[in-house]
Order: C-alpha cells, then sequence, then structure tokens
C-alpha cells in the first residue's frame, strides 16, 4: 500500500486563512504564558498545523492513510474559542501497478473548541465542529465525488511551550465524519501538530 | 366527470411508476463470453465475486480464464482481490495472470466494458504491464472482450 498526498488546495486555503486571520488580529505587546496567567484572552487568536494517521471507514478502505490540517481561531474568552478548520485526508490503494483505489476527504467545518485549565502551559480541549466534505472514490479508472454535510468531534491537548508561551505542540484525537453516496462514513484520525498564539 | 377521472388515473400511475424500485444490476455470479486480437480469437470464462460497496460503485474479486487456439489442452488464469469496479454501466477490471516472477510488475491486464443491457458486457482489454511472460493463450497486447451471463 502506498499513501499519496495532495495538498495544494488545502495549503492555499489555509494561506488565506492565516492571512485574513492575522489582519484581524490586533498588534498589541504579548503576555507570556505562565502556570499562573491566563494563556488565552478574548480577541487573540491561534493557527496552526497538524498532521494525523487516518483510519479510514471500514466500507471504504482497510489501509490507513494521511490526514493534513491547517485551522485557525479567535478565542471569545479564556475557555472558549471559534475556530476554522480545512482539512484533506487521502488513502491510495494500489492494487496492482496502474490499478488503483483512492479514497480522498476534504472538509471545511468551523469548530467550537472549550479549553480547560486555560492558564496553564499543558491546555486539554474538546471540540465539535460542522461543516461540509466532499468525498472523492476513485477505483480502477472508475470515480464518484459527492459535497455534503460533515461533522467533527476532537479531544487533545496543547502544550504550549518557550518563554513567551505562543507556541505549543498539539495532539489530538478527532472522529469525523461525513454524509454521502446515502451513506454516513465515520473516520478516526490521531495526529501532532503545532499552533500559534497570535495577539494578546 | 371523465377527464377528472383521467387525471387522476393517470397521477395515479405516474405516483406508482414513482415508488417502484428499479432492480439494481449486480455482477456477481460467472459469466461467459469470447475475446479477440486481431485475428486470433478464443473464449473466456469470467467470476464476479465478493461484492462490497464503495460509494456508489460496487466492487468484486475477479477470477478470468482465457481459452485460445494456442493453448488448447489448458487455460490462462488471472485473478484480482477487490480489483473489479462496477458503476452505472461501466465495467472495469484489472487482473494478473499466474505465473509472474516475484517482485515483478508483469502479467497485468486492464479489461474495461460496458454493460449492455444486464446480460451483456461489451469492452475492450489492454496489458498495462510491459509484458505477460506467463501468457499462452495468445490474447496479445491489446483486443476485445465480451461476456454473457
Amino acid at each position: 500500500m502506498k499513501v499519496v498526498v495532495g495538498k495544494s488546495r488545502i495549503v492555499r486555503g489555509g494561506v488565506l486563512c492565516a492571512l485574513v486571520l492575522a489582519a484581524e488580529m490586533p498588534v498589541t505587546a504579548s503576555h507570556a504564558a505562565t502556570p499562573a496567567g491566563p494563556v488565552f484572552t478574548a480577541g487573540s487568536g491561534e493557527i496552526g498545523a497538524d498532521y494525523s494517521v487516518a483510519r479510514f471507514d471500514s466500507d471504504l478502505t482497510d489501509d490507513r492513510g494521511d490526514r493534513y490540517a491547517l485551522r485557525g481561531g479567535r478565542f471569545l474568552g479564556p475557555r472558549i474559542q471559534w475556530e476554522a478548520e480545512l482539512t484533506r485526508a487521502t488513502v491510495r490503494e494500489e492494487l496492482f501497478p496502474g490499478a488503483e483505489k483512492r479514497v480522498t476527504l476534504d472538509i471545511a467545518v468551523a469548530n467550537v473548541v472549550v479549553n480547560f485549565d486555560a492558564g496553564g502551559r499543558t491546555v486539554p480541549y474538546l471540540l465539535a465542529g460542522i461543516g461540509v466534505g466532499q468525498m472523492k472514490l476513485e477505483a480502477i479508472g472508475l470515480s464518484s465525488r459527492e459535497t455534503a454535510t460533515a461533522y467533527q468531534i476532537a479531544g487533545g491537548s496543547r502544550f504550549f511551550f518557550g518563554g513567551r508561551g505562543r507556541v505549543a505542540a498539539r495532539i489530538e484525537l478527532a472522529l469525523l465524519a461525513n454524509e454521502g453516496f446515502e451513506e454516513r462514513f465515520v473516520h478516526a484520525a490521531l495526529g501532532a501538530g503545532l499552533t500559534f498564539r497570535i495577539g494578546t | 366527470m371523465k377527464p377528472t377521472l383521467t387525471l387522476c388515473a393517470v397521477g395515479l400511475l405516474i405516483g406508482l411508476w414513482g415508488c417502484v424500485s428499479h432492480p439494481e444490476i449486480d455482477l456477481q455470479g460467472a459469466w461467459s463470453g469470447d475475446w479477440s486480437s486481431g485475428q486470433t480469437t478464443g473464449t473466456l470464462d469470467i467470476t464476479f465475486d465478493g461484492r462490497s460497496p464503495f460509494g456508489d460503485m460496487k466492487i468484486y474479486d475477479v477470477v478470468l480464464v482465457i481459452h485460445g487456439p494456442t493453448c488448447p489442452a489448458g487455460d490462462d488464469r488471472a485473478t484480482g482481490d477487490r480489483s473489479a469496479a462496477f458503476k452505472d454501466d461501466d465495467v472495469h477490471i484489472a487482473v494478473r495472470f499466474a505465473g509472474a516472477a516475484p517482485g515483478t510488475d508483469e502479467n497485468i491486464y486492464r479489461f474495461d466494458g460496458s454493460l449492455s443491457g444486464s446480460h451483456a458486457i461489451i469492452g475492450s482489454y489492454t496489458m498495462t504491464s510491459d509484458s505477460c511472460p506467463s501468457c499462452t493463450c495468445a490474447i496479445g497486447a491489446s483486443g476485445t472482450w465480451r461476456a454473457f451471463r
């Protein structure tokens, strides 16, 4: 099984998202994150990117694939933030040279994130999101594509490091679901990435 | 009164027609047919098994047995696990003939076709690997095929 990743569209979307967020963020002096002080304040923002190993719905494939995500959001308070996320998950199963099955799932979701222990350097969180997902299926030269509702629930933690506490490593376990072809597909992903705090 | 009744009857018929689900076509099972490559012709048997859904496609395991003039006492046997895809009227099959040397990409063919009605597949085939040293029935690098149920 070989895994191939296409990510040009998601990268373009992510760059655009990051530019919009950066333009929106007020330029103010940053606070150092300390275990005693709040890491997040209303109006500040966050951008990040992560990679996950994805286990696709067993109706699609038994192979594992890759998931790439770009995300950016804004804090409504120390605990609550909204987040826009663009993600692509793909898996390619080579049956014979020149004959393959491929699943590609592009999802754009709006997440609501609940942060726990927002004043610490380790910030666990839960999120839930809804959006739209396009699933493309290819098999032996035939292909199908359908766009429908997509959902996500996930949990993980950020681990802020550095003197100013503006960068965090992030781990996340996510369950994604998308509608399509009169079915609901559920996929799991376990991943890690980096998050950058923007603004105050 | 009569036009009203007629309209009601027509409406009812249209409504009933909309409720009738068209039978789903399934390739599962044994098919027999023939192939030709230039002046060479022969027969073939295809078996589709292990149907599984893949979105709006169906995926099958496939066994293809080729008979030809250069292998009168035998045949060439090809298989593929989950390597036949069926969507609408299109049938795409990828198979590898037995006897390929380990670690080599040889003996691989694509058989593509269209369903005609629900009992015939008509299409063409191409060798997608560089060679097929195990092929003894002279199906060549490309040709046409038909299979019937």
